[in-house]
């Protein structure tokens, strides 16, 4: 019985691992984007430390998060990168796209490799993951404007679809939700302590509200 | 096309930051529109020099009117076009002049329709003399007002000069609950903020 347990940990260390450095190398290069005006609110970022390091530093950590597993890694990646696109579904991009068909035609070539499922289960765990930072965050992202489910379709609402994707991802993958969920609050913590013993020497204190 | 407006008491630096800010969006040359308070419309050219010599001034009032150019912001991943809407300099009561109150009015008809409201305050001036000095009963009543709505940010200004920095902590004492981003719009500071500011609601 232990065995069997020692075993299940062993094999679900390599996603775990994916799940963070996948995890770390989004926050990254959403702090970078989000970066100026967060700063200037008092959100808790590595966009001001990091600067133009960050997209070296991002593509790095991804690049474990791949090694470490890379369905894992680039189905997560790809979901953050789709539910990244929620203002610019209809705009067309640096590609001759919209941001709907970028969505597809990545998504369609990523699931040829790893799969539809392993696609809609990382979309699930992201979204839960942005619908429950858009409801920590609302009155923040209200001020700066940023794009946010709470404020776009109002707290319950995003609350209900939360709830919504949690049950279907607890039913069509437990171990995605639960290792997305533990690494989502690593990630968190460990920002936030490294921020407060780093200090934030690069902002002017003076001007950023805290 | 979406319009970002530049509201705010005279010579609060409102001219000033439109031509810098299009400067600072890579911009070398404004086809400027220009409509009077009497509704008449003309177009000119002008190089950003000959636009911020031309254009501003120590003096109140010297835009009268409104004062429109189109910009191509650059952000992620592809552009997006919006116009810089510059407008008469607001003032406490009832202006003696016909023309100034025609150009103030013109200016509130234009918050209505706008997807950005930029209200310029002078921090430099808050920090000397004091919120309720410098900031009128008009700078309230704009910001209500944007209070209720989307797209709605206050730009402290002239932070370059002495005393602002107190001027700026007045400023978020006195508006709390809004957007305020420090910046000097001769120095071209706190842009890069207003440019993901504006990006975001247009």
């Amino acid at each position: 019985m232990s065995g069997a347990i020692f075993e299940g940990t062993l094999l679900n260390l390599r996603p775990f691992l994916a799940c963070v450095f996948a995890g770390f190398a989004i926050k990254i290069m959403d702090d970078y984007l989000d970066g100026p005006l967060d700063a200037l609110v008092g959100k808790i970022s590595w966009s001001t430390r990091l600067e133009k390091g960050a997209l070296p530093y991002a593509l790095m950590v991804f690049c474990l998060g791949v090694a470490a597993d890379d369905g894992w890694a680039v189905t997560l990646f790809w979901a953050s990168y789709a539910l990244g696109m929620r203002g610019d579904l209809q705009r067309s991009l640096l590609s001759r796209l919209t941001g709907w068909q970028e969505i597809v035609l990545t998504g369609l070539c990523i699931s040829a490799v790893y799969g539809s499922r392993a696609l809609g289960t990382s979309w699930l765990a992201v979204f839960i993951v942005q619908a429950w930072d858009d409801l920590l965050d609302k009155d923040i992202d209200k001020l700066t404007g940023a794009h946010n489910w709470a404020i776009q379709w109002g707290s319950t609402e995003t609350a209900i679809s939360l709830v919504i994707a949690v049950s279907l991802l607890s039913l069509l993958h437990p171990v995605k939700l639960l290792l997305v969920l533990i690494s989502y609050i690593l990630i968190t913590r460990l920002m936030r302590l490294l921020i407060s013993t780093g200090g934030r020497a690069d902002v002017d204190t003076d001007i950023v509200v805290s | 096309m979406k319009q970002c407006v530049l509201i705010g008491k005279t010579n609060v630096g409102k001219t000033v930051f439109a031509i810098n800010f299009a400067d600072f969006l890579g911009v070398s040359k404004l086809a400027i529109e220009f409509t009077t308070p009497n509704g008449e419309i003309y177009e000119r050219n002008l190089s950003l020099s000959d636009a911020l010599q031309e254009l501003t001034s120590d003096t109140p009032h010297h835009t009268l009117g409104l004062q429109k150019f189109q910009i191509s912001l650059p952000g992620l991943k592809g552009r997006k076009r919006f116009t810089i809407v510059d407008t008469s300099g607001l003032t406490e009561g009832i202006h003696r002049e016909a023309f100034v109150r025609k150009a103030m009015a013109q200016t509130l008809a234009q918050v209505r329709t706008a997807a950005v409201i930029l209200h310029l305050i002078d921090a430099g001036s808050v920090g000397k003399v004091g919120v309720l000095e410098a900031v009128g009963e008009v700078d309230w009543q704009v910001a209500q007002f944007g209070g209720m709505r989307r797209g709605y940010a206050i730009l402290a200004n002239k932070m370059d000069l002495m005393g602002a920095k107190q001027g700026l902590l007045k400023i978020r004492q006195d508006f709390p609950g809004h957007l305020i981003i420090p910046i000097s719009a001769l120095n071209k500071t706190g842009f890069t903020e207003v440019k993901q500011y504006v990006w975001r609601h247009i």
